[in-house]
C-alpha cells in the first residue's frame, strides 16, 4: 500500500495543530509500513507534541532509534527535558559518540540508503548537532551547571549561526559580559554560512541584541537594513538603550508605541516595565500588571510587573517581594526580578538580605555587573570600605564604561578622604555622561552634581563648589540639603549673611535638619560679631553731629551729674523745645513754661514704653 | 532591569570641623584688627575719649532700638494732641 498521502496527510495535521489527527494516523501508518524508522520518528512527534513524553521516548528507545539517528536521538532526550528529568536527558545525548560510530558503519555498508534516509528526513547533520547542542545548554542551565551552558551555547551556534535561541539565551541570560559577547559575535562564522547580504544582516540584528547598559552610545542603523527600522524588535532594541542611557522619556514614547502594534510584546514588556517606573506612572503600570497576570499567568514578566508597581509606590516593599518570589520561582533564572527584589530590601536598610538577594543574581547573570555593584554599594553602606572598593572593582572589569559603576568608585574614594582621586573620577562619569547628547534626561544624576560640589569643597574650590550645587539645585528644586550645602559654602569664605539666608531656607523646608541648625546658630554667631564695628561707627559719627549743637552742649554742662537714662529725655526736650518756639514767637515765656512741662511728661511716658519694649 | 540611584553625599555633624578651622582663621584676623582699633583710640585727644566713653553708652541703646526696631519720634504724634486740647 503506497502511505505517501497519509504521511502528508500527517504533516498537514500537525501544522494546523490537530495533533489527535495527526497521531492517529501516525500510529497507522508506522503499522502499516511494518515500524520504518523514519514512521515511527514522526509517531513520536505526534505523542511529544500531545504532551505523552515517555510514550514518545519509549517508541524510539526500545527500537534503538535514538543510537542510530540523531535527530530520533534529539526527540528522545528533548521528551525527557521536557519531563524535567535532565540527568537521563543528558545520558542520552552523551551517548552521541557511540551513536556517530554506528551510523558511520551503517553508511559504509549501505552508503546509498544511508544517503536517501538522510535526505527523506529533510534534515543536514550540521542542523540536528546544532539542535542536539542547545537542548544540551538547556539541560546544563536546567542543572544550574552554567558555564557548561555557556559552552554548549556557543557551540550550537557555530554549527548553525541562524539558530537565534542559543544566541538569545546568551544574551539574555547574561551568561557573557559585554566584551566577550562581542567577541564571540565577531568569531562566528557568518562567511561561510550565510551570504554577503546576510553577513550584514545577522551582524547587525544580533548586535542589537548585546548589552547596552554597560556603555552609554547611539544606534546606527546601516542602508542594507533600512526597511527593518521600523520593526518592533529593533524598535525595541533602540529603546531599551534609550532606557539605559537614562532617557526615559524618549524610551517611554517608543515602548509605547510598539505596545499598540503589537500588545504584550515580549521583548518590550521588561523595558516598559522599567520606563513606566522610572516616570512613576502607578496607574499605567497597575493597569498592565492586571492585565498581564489575567492572561499570563505563567510568565514571570507578569509577577515581575506586579512587583515593580508595589516597589514603586513605596511602604508596600512586602507585597513586592511576594511577588518577585514568584516570578523567581516561575524562573529562577530571571535577572530582573532578583535584582529587583535586592532593592526592595536595600530601600529598607536590610542590607544583609539584599545583599543575599544580589548575591544570587551574581550566580545565576554571571556577565552581568549590575549585582557587584549593589552588592559593592551595600557594603559601602555598612561602613566596610575595603570589601564596596573590591565589589566595585570587579564591576569596572565586567563594565569599564559604565558611569554609574565610576560614580560610585568616586564616592568611596572621597568617603575615605581622597579627595583629589575622587574628584577626577566624578569628572570622568560626568564626560561620559555628557557624550550621550543634550537631550538626555539627567534628573537622575542631580546626586553627581551634588557630589561634585562636596568634593570641591572639600578641595577649597569655593566658587567651583557653588557652580556644581547650584546646577543641582535646577534639576531638582527645593532640595533642603541642596541649600544647605550652598549656605555651607558661604560660610567656609566668611558670607555670613548670605550663610544665613541658606541656612533659613533649607530650615524651612526640612525643620528638622541637625546640620543646619547648628550651622545657623555658628552663622548668627559670626555675624553679630562681625557686625559691631560698623554699628559702633555708625553710631560715633551720630554722636559727633549732635555734640556740635549748642543748645545740647550746655544742657549737657548743666545735667553733668546725671546718668545715661537722663541724657535721653534731655535730647528729646530739646528737640521739642525749638520746634514750638518756632511756631510761637509771639507767644509769651508762661506759655512756652507750659509747654515745655507738658512735653516733658510725654517724654518720660515715651521712656517707659521704651524701657518696655526693651525687656521684651 | 531597574537601577538604583546614585549614592547622594549629605552633609553631617562632623563637617562643621571644617567650618571650626575656618572660624578660628577669622577671630584671629578680628583680634589683630581689634588692636589696631584700640591703639587708634589711646592716640586720641582727651575730649575726643570722652566723647568715645559717651557714644559707647549711646551705641549700645542705639543698637538696642534699631534691632527691636524702635524710633523715638515723639513731635509728630505730640504736636497734633497739644494743638487739640489748646482748642478744646
Amino acid at each position: 500500500m503506497n502511505l505517501d498521502r497519509l504521511r502528508k496527510r500527517v504533516r498537514h495535521y500537525i501544522d494546523q495543530q490537530q495533533y489527535q489527527s495527526a497521531l492517529f494516523w501516525a500510529d497507522k501508518i508506522a503499522s502499516l509500513s511494518h515500524e520504518d524508522p523514519q514512521d515511527i520518528y514522526w509517531l513520536a512527534q505526534c505523542l511529544y507534541l500531545t504532551a505523552q513524553y515517555h510514550r514518545a521516548s519509549h517508541a524510539l528507545r526500545s527500537r534503538k532509534l535514538d543510537k542510530l539517528y540523531g535527530a530520533c536521538q534529539y526527540l528522545a532526550a528533548r521528551c525527557h527535558y521536557a519531563a524535567k528529568e535532565y540527568q537521563q536527558a543528558l545520558d542520552i545525548l552523551d551517548m552521541e559518540e557511540a551513536a556517530s560510530k554506528k551510523l558511520l558503519d551503517k553508511n559504509l555498508k549501505e552508503e546509498n540508503g544511508s544517503r536517501e534516509i538522510v535526505k527523506d528526513w529533510e534534515m543536514s547533520p550540521a542542523s540536528i548537532n546544532s539542535s542536539i547542542c542547545l537542548l544540551r545548554g538547556k539541560i546544563y542551565d536546567a542543572m544550574d551547571n552554567r558555564p557548561l551552558a555557556t559552552s554548549s551555547y556557543k557551540e550550537a551556534l557555530k554549527l548553525d549561526v541562524y539558530c537565534f535561541e542559543a544566541f538569545d539565551l546568551l544574551t539574555s541570560h547574561h551568561m557573557l559580559t559585554a566584551q566577550e559577547e562581542k567577541d564571540f559575535l565577531d568569531s562566528l562564522p557568518l562567511s561561510q554560512q550565510c551570504t554577503e547580504e546576510e553577513v550584514e544582516l545577522l551582524h547587525f540584528l544580533f548586535e542589537n541584541k548585546l548589552k547596552k547598559y554597560n556603555k552609554p552610545s547611539e544606534m546606527v542603523v546601516p542602508d542594507i537594513v533600512n526597511g527593518l527600522q521600523d520593526n518592533l524588535d529593533v524598535v525595541v532594541s533602540l529603546a531599551e538603550r534609550h532606557y539605559y542611557n537614562c532617557d526615559f522619556k524618549m524610551c517611554y514614547s517608543l515602548t509605547s508605541m510598539v505596545m499598540v502594534k503589537d500588545p504584550f510584546h515580549a521583548n518590550c514588556l521588561p523595558v516598559h516595565i522599567g520606563t513606566l517606573v522610572e516616570l512613576s506612572k502607578a496607574n499605567e503600570l497597575f493597569y498592565l500588571s492586571h492585565k498581564l497576570v489575567d492572561l499570563y499567568p505563567s510568565n514571570p514578566v507578569s509577577w515581575f510587573a506586579v512587583g515593580c508597581y508595589y516597589l514603586m509606590v513605596g511602604h508596600k516593599n512586602e507585597h513586592a517581594r511576594r511577588y518577585l518570589s514568584k516570578a523567581t520561582t516561575l524562573e529562577r533564572t530571571y535577572g530582573p526580578a532578583w535584582i529587583a527584589y535586592g532593592h526592595s530590601f536595600a530601600v529598607e536598610s536590610e542590607h544583609d538580605q539584599a545583599m543575599a538577594a544580589y548575591f544570587t543574581a551574581a550566580q545565576l547573570m554571571k556577565g552581568c555587573h549590575l549585582p557587584m555593584l549593589y552588592i559593592g554599594l551595600e557594603y559601602g553602606l555598612t561602613n566596610n570600605p575595603k570589601l564596596a572598593e573590591h565589589f566595585f572593582s570587579q564591576a569596572l572589569s565586567i563594565a569599564p564604561e559604565d558611569p554609574f559603576v565610576i560614580h560610585e568608585v568616586a564616592v568611596v574614594a572621597f568617603q575615605n578622604g581622597d579627595y583629589k582621586t575622587s574628584e577626577k573620577l566624578f569628572l570622568d562619569a560626568m564626560e561620559k555622561i555628557k557624550a550621550i547628547g543634550n537631550e538626555v534626561t539627567v534628573d537622575k544624576w542631580e546626586p553627581l552634581l551634588n557630589n561634585l560640589g562636596h568634593v570641591c569643597r572639600k578641595l577649597k574650590k569655593y566658587e567651583q563648589a557653588l557652580e556644581y550645587h547650584r546646577q543641582a539645585l535646577v534639576l531638582i528644586p527645593q532640595n533642603a540639603s541642596t541649600y544647605s550645602a550652598i549656605g555651607y559654602v558661604h560660610s567656609l569664605k566668611g558670607d555670613f549673611e548670605s550663610a544665613i539666608d541658606y541656612f533659613h531656607t533649607a530650615l524651612g523646608l526640612k525643620r528638622d535638619d541637625t546640620f543646619s541648625v547648628t550651622m545657623l546658630g555658628h552663622c548668627i554667631e559670626m555675624y553679630i560679631s562681625d557686625s559691631d564695628a560698623y554699628i559702633g561707627t555708625d553710631i560715633k559719627d551720630k554722636v559727633r553731629k549732635t555734640l556740635n549743637t549748642p543748645a545740647l552742649m550746655k544742657m549737657l554742662n548743666t545735667s553733668a551729674d546725671g546718668n545715661e537714662s537722663r541724657a535721653q529725655p534731655v535730647e528729646e526736650v530739646n528737640v521739642c523745645i525749638e520746634t514750638p518756639s518756632f511756631n510761637a514767637d509771639k507767644q509769651t515765656d508762661a506759655f512756652q513754661r507750659f509747654l515745655l512741662e507738658c512735653d516733658m511728661h510725654e517724654s518720660d511716658m515715651m521712656l517707659e514704653t521704651s524701657m518696655s519694649d526693651t525687656s521684651t | 532591569m531597574l537601577r538604583r540611584k546614585p549614592t547622594r553625599l549629605e552633609l553631617k555633624l562632623d563637617d562643621t570641623e571644617e567650618f571650626e578651622s575656618v572660624k578660628k582663621e577669622l577671630e584671629s584676623r578680628k583680634k589683630q584688627r581689634d588692636e589696631v582699633d584700640v591703639v587708634g583710640v589711646a592716640t586720641s585727644s582727651e575730649m575726643s575719649g570722652a566723647a568715645g566713653g559717651t557714644a559707647d553708652g549711646k551705641t549700645r541703646e542705639q543698637m538696642i532700638h534699631e534691632r527691636i526696631g524702635y524710633k523715638p519720634h515723639p513731635k509728630p504724634n505730640t504736636l497734633p494732641s497739644l494743638f487739640g486740647n489748646l482748642q478744646f
